[in-house]
């Protein structure tokens, strides 16, 4: 990619429970975050299938009624195996099912159309992205292609790899895979430093949906410097929610001796109520959950007060201080040291974060200022219109990132032999001297990981090769290893044996549990049906809403007198006749194909035609008295 | 290939990465500092920010991008190798 990017940019914060989208404003100097066609500024990440697919607040306002068939967190999914402890527990809360694939690759099993169909992680948040795609096109009426998608900082090189993958799928070119905290620092730098010349140390605190990160950024003279990022992909509202839901199962067990937890459609309804509640928790004492006739017609009715919920999630938000020591213990700075504290994620407004945060900090003044529900997708707009050409007005300001995780290879002992430390900023190239351990070994085989364990076999396994054609000397040969990293996350590892100048290495681009190019196409092959299908459920609600439009119209015209008075009873009678039985096809669910009820109004149109031209005009008068 | 000599992790790990002692030098030269005299920190961050600014591949189009992503790995590798010294000085 040796040039800038055509064409306008979006950016795109894809969240584990909602994503948002914005855009680059020019004329005002901003972002601006777009609104859906339910005129929310976030959008649920739900996809549900019925006799249509559903993305959005449709998917998630039905899934009650249909908790099998309605997919969400895919994001927890992404870029993992099916066997990952992160995901153990959430496959027995999931109300959907989700099976192990090809290379135990996780597969999301869904009922679309009256036939089973297995799709990826990547497929579901392909279809968010999409509509992320659709909602921005909208409102700034022409086509896109570009796109910067936001990740948790935390996320390591599959799951980066899988979220540029349903870009693709989307059909996005996704310009950038970019942290979700550097991402908000730089929304605060541009909301809150107008000028970012003052150097501030700046504490962002993003604790979401799914995943909670945190970054240390320095901002000044418009260089924004990521110091040091930490995390935990798997900690955020939804596992406060399942702690309040698996309380309050107990608590119903308790009370009527039934036991809820094997029936989707009430956990769906109790998971919603407890929602609702811990948002309530954040600004009152007590809150009460009622659903009327949760299971087998027992009504649930139970309240919950703050420091209740405080105690159900006590470990989880201590756990978000220990990582945010960790962070500034990388960062290599004092927590005095720090100017601002940033709060991004929906979870952040929880009193007991905030309260935790300013007792760690020692101060009580963390900054709030910026909406934590919007930063993300704000500072992905701002890096698109960086990265893309169309804009000529783009704010003067450098993104220096990091790596989240080491990167490096497995030695002998099966040991974690690191050759770029996490914390390096990016773009970089480093190396590192290997050596044999055996006398007269002729390949040596290089297998990379990513990861923090000292045992390699424990990290993340990249990839791997082989440099043969050693030397036949006695053991402690030296081979340089060198490490390139790109911006956009695309490692190069090469080793050379500098006695012989051979040489081997790999990019690292598509390992194993990644899509293959071919199954890339067949997705997008899919994904293009599955917009045809949508099509063509719009088509057919168009075409049943017209017919039935025009057979109430003529039905009330026919009463009319002045038709009566046109028709022989017998006429009169025939048409009524098809007029029920339009009625009839409009009911039963036989009928899928638009072209069905277009010819059937086509029929009776032309049938009514001689009669028609005074009925209207007739039937217009009436309407106009 | 002999299989049976080239298992997996068949060699040792020595040392991290290029030693930082010897490029002082073309350290302070890559960052545009003065190539002796002394040193502060605060100038080092000052030289790598102008650097940062000027050569981040994002800033780049066309043929110039590579050479400015090269050019910004090496201020990015000066600019860790000349903290780590002063900090431990």
């Amino acid at each position: 990619m040796a040039t800038k990017h055509k064409g306008r940019a979006i950016g795109i914060d894809l969240g584990t429970t909602y994503s948002c989208v914005a855009a680059w404003e020019e004329q005002n100097g901003r972002a601006e975050i777009i609104v859906n066609d339910q005129g929310n500024r976030t959008t649920p990440s739900f996809v549900a299938f019925t006799d249509q697919r559903l993305i959005g607040d449709a998917a998630k306002n039905q899934a009650a009624s249909n908790p099998s068939n309605t997919i969400f967190d895919a994001k927890r999914l992404i870029g993992r195996k099916y066997k990952d402890p992160a995901i153990e527990c959430d496959l027995k809360l999931w109300p959907f099912k989700v099976v192990s694939g090809a290379d135990d690759k996780p597969m999301i099993k869904v009922n679309y159309k009256g036939k089973e169909k297995c799709l990826a992680a990547e497929e579901i948040s392909s279809m968010i992205l999409s509509k992320m795609k659709e909602i921005a096109e909208a409102y700034l009426d022409f086509s896109l292609k570009n796109a910067v998608i936001t990740v948790p900082a935390y996320f390591n090189d599959s799951q980066r790899k899988a979220t540029k993958d349903a870009g693709v799928i989307a059909g996005l070119n996704v310009m950038r895979i970019i942290n979700e905290p550097t991402a908000a620092a730089l929304a605060y730098g541009l909301q809150k430093r107008a000028n970012c010349s003052e150097k501030r140390n700046v504490f962002i605190f993003d604790l979401g949906g799914g995943t909670f990160d945190v970054s240390l950024v320095t901002i000044e003279d418009g260089v924004f410097e990521v110091k040091a990022t930490a995390g935990d992909t798997h900690l955020g509202g939804e596992d406060f929610d399942n702690r309040m839901v698996r309380h309050f199962v107990q608590e119903f067990k308790r009370k009527n001796r039934v036991d809820i937890s094997g029936d989707p459609r009430a956990l769906r309804r109790l998971r919603n109520g407890c929602e609702k509640a811990k948002r309530i928790l954040s600004h009152a004492n007590d809150t009460t959950i009622e659903i009327d006739a949760l299971f087998q017609g027992i009504d649930f009715r139970f309240s919950i007060t703050r420091a209740r919920f405080e105690d159900l999630n006590r470990d989880l938000f201590e756990k978000c201080m220990e990582i945010s020591q960790n962070c500034l213990d990388d960062a290599k700075m004092e927590k005095r040291e720090v100017h601002d504290v940033v709060l991004v994620g929906g979870s952040s407004r929880i009193p007991k974060v905030q309260s935790l945060l300013e007792k760690f900090f020692q101060r009580y003044n963390l900054c709030k200022s910026i909406n934590p529900d919007e930063a993300v997708a704000y500072g992905a707009a701002i890096q698109a219109a960086m990265l893309s050409e169309s804009y000529s007005i783009v704010p003067n300001m450098v993104l220096v990132d990091v790596t989240p995780l080491s990167l490096g290879i497995a030695t002998h002992g099966d040991l974690m032999g690191v050759v770029i430390p996490r914390n390096t900023a990016i773009p970089v190239k480093m190396d590192g001297v290997f050596q044999t351990i055996e006398d007269h070994q002729p390949t040596a085989s290089f297998p990379v990981y990513e990861g923090e364990r000292t045992k390699a076999g424990e990290n993340n396994l990249l990839g791997l090769f082989h440099l043969s054609g050693l030397p036949r000397v006695p053991r402690g040969h030296p081979m340089n290893v060198i490490f390139e990293l790109d911006y956009d996350g695309i490692l190069k590892v090469c080793a050379v044996d500098e006695t012989t100048g051979n040489k081997n290495g790999i990019t690292i681009t598509n390992e194993k549990g990644r899509l293959s190019s071919a199954e890339i196409k067949r997705m997008i092959e899919e994904a293009a049906f599955f917009k045809e299908e949508d099509k063509k459920f719009k088509k057919m609600v168009k075409a049943k809403n017209a017919l039935d439009d025009y057979i109430y119209r003529m039905e009330k015209a026919m009463k009319g007198f002045d038709v009566s008075s046109k028709l022989s009873p017998s006429e009169k009678e025939t048409i009524m006749s098809k007029f029920r039985k339009g009625k009839r096809m409009l009911e039963s669910e036989e009928h899928n194909e638009a072209a069905v009820f277009e010819n059937y109004l086509k029929r009776l149109q032309k049938m009514c035609q001689p009669i028609v031209i005074n009925k209207v005009r007739d039937y217009s008068d009436e309407d106009t008295d | 290939f002999n299989w049976r000599h080239g298992s997996e992790k068949a060699y040792e790990f020595s040392t991290e990465s290029e030693s930082s002692c010897s490029g002082s030098v073309p350290d302070r030269l890559a960052l545009g500092l003065n190539s002796s005299g002394p040193l502060k920190l605060e100038d080092v961050k000052n030289a790598y920010r102008a650097c940062a600014l000027k050569w981040h591949p994002d800033r780049h189009q066309g043929s110039s991008k590579a050479i400015a992503e090269e050019k910004f790995k090496r201020c990015s590798a000066a600019y860790q190798s000349l903290c780590d010294k002063l900090v431990m000085d």
